[in-house]
């Protein structure tokens, strides 16, 4: 995980610069997209609820590092779309799955000292692809530098919305 | 919430795969052929059979000379000699990859330090972020009971404060 204000403001970005292309992306659909953002990091359930605890409960193997790679984000995003009724269905989907993507993007990124980093394609492939290393999850400068993307992302959503008045906030 | 037979059996299947996903996921090995190296599970649980492999785990630095680390994982609690250690404090957080000589003895090939304010800003940051889409999911969505989550058409006001509310333009919401 990078920590989650880079991911949230990056997902941000991504869907407010996607709503000038897509005009039902709306403010609400970008919400979704930073819940999304979150939703690998689930894993951290693991703080409260220790894996091995619910091992000793249930008397077999459990991890929740399946929520950290593509299999079981992209069921959370499923659910999240179930959740909404149908007509919203598809909206939902497509927004939360840029969301859960952009958070594995980056996280590809994260310094990794084997020179590899997560296995992210699981259950496809337990292979962990190289890393650049180019950042720590506890590094202060990427949400700076998401901080000054997102406000500068939403500079221009604001002077676009100006001059088409059909566009909501 | 149920508004349809096949929507409840897609929620309980995704959650019956989800489930599945977090056993399969507790019993996978290593396999360094894919650069998926014991970690400090392994080292708790069962590190004798991990000599002679390359390890990647972290821990709290407990001494110095020798440098020495306290892996923490779910499963208890071990100590590790790391041999070939970048200078550190104790209360410091050393990264270190390499092979495992002994049950108890790591040489590193690959450090990184970091201290414990370190992980409270990480923590302390992403509450913050959490926090802000919290308030942005109550601000655009509410739950109907009757058909799950849906977008608000009126402003949510909280003590009298109106918190936004539903998007200015008039959306046709329809898919197709």
């Amino acid at each position: 995980m990078a920590e989650l204000l880079t991911h949230v403001l990056v997902a941000y970005a991504c869907a407010t610069a996607l709503s000038w292309r897509y005009e039902w992306l709306t403010p609400r659909y970008v919400t979704v997209a930073m819940a999304a953002a979150m939703i690998p990091d689930l894993n951290r359930i693991g703080l409260l609820v220790p894996g091995a605890a619910v091992e000793t409960v249930v008397g077999v193997p459990f991890d929740w590092g399946a929520m950290h790679t593509l299999g079981g984000s992209l069921l959370v995003v499923c659910l999240g779309a179930l959740v909404v009724p149908a007509r919203y269905r598809r909206r939902v989907f497509l927004v939360a799955l840029l969301g859960m993507l952009s958070h594995h993007a980056l996280d590809l990124l994260l310094v990794g000292l084997s020179g590899h980093s997560y296995l992210v394609l699981w259950p496809l492939t337990q292979y962990h692809p190289p890393t650049p290393s180019l950042y720590l999850s506890s590094d202060r400068w990427p949400a700076l530098v998401a901080l000054l993307v997102a406000a500068g992302v939403r500079f221009a959503d604001r002077r676009r919305s100006e001059s088409h008045p059909a566009h909501g906030r | 919430m149920l508004t349809s037979p096949s929507r409840g059996l897609a929620i309980v299947v995704c959650l019956g795969a989800l489930l599945g996903l977090f056993v399969w996921f507790g019993a996978l090995e290593p396999a360094p052929d894919r650069h998926h190296y014991p970690g400090g599970d392994e080292l708790v649980t069962d590190a004798e059979r991990y000599v002679g492999q390359d390890v990647e785990t972290s821990g709290t630095v407990v001494g110095t000379d020798p440098v020495r680390i306290e892996v923490n994982s779910e499963y208890g609690t071990t100590e590790l000699r790391v041999v070939d250690a970048p200078p550190v404090e104790k209360g410091q957080n050393l990264r270190v990859f390499g092979p495992l000589t002994d049950e108890t003895t790591v040489v590193a090939e690959g450090t990184l330090v970091r201290d414990s304010w370190e992980f409270a800003y990480m923590y302390g940051i992403s509450a913050l972020a959490a926090l802000w889409v919290l308030l942005r999911a109550i601000r655009h969505w509410r739950l109907d009971p009757s058909v799950g989550v849906v977008p608000r058409d009126r402003p949510l006001t909280v003590w009298g404060l109106t918190i936004g509310g539903a998007d200015a333009s008039s959306e046709d919401e329809y898919d197709g």
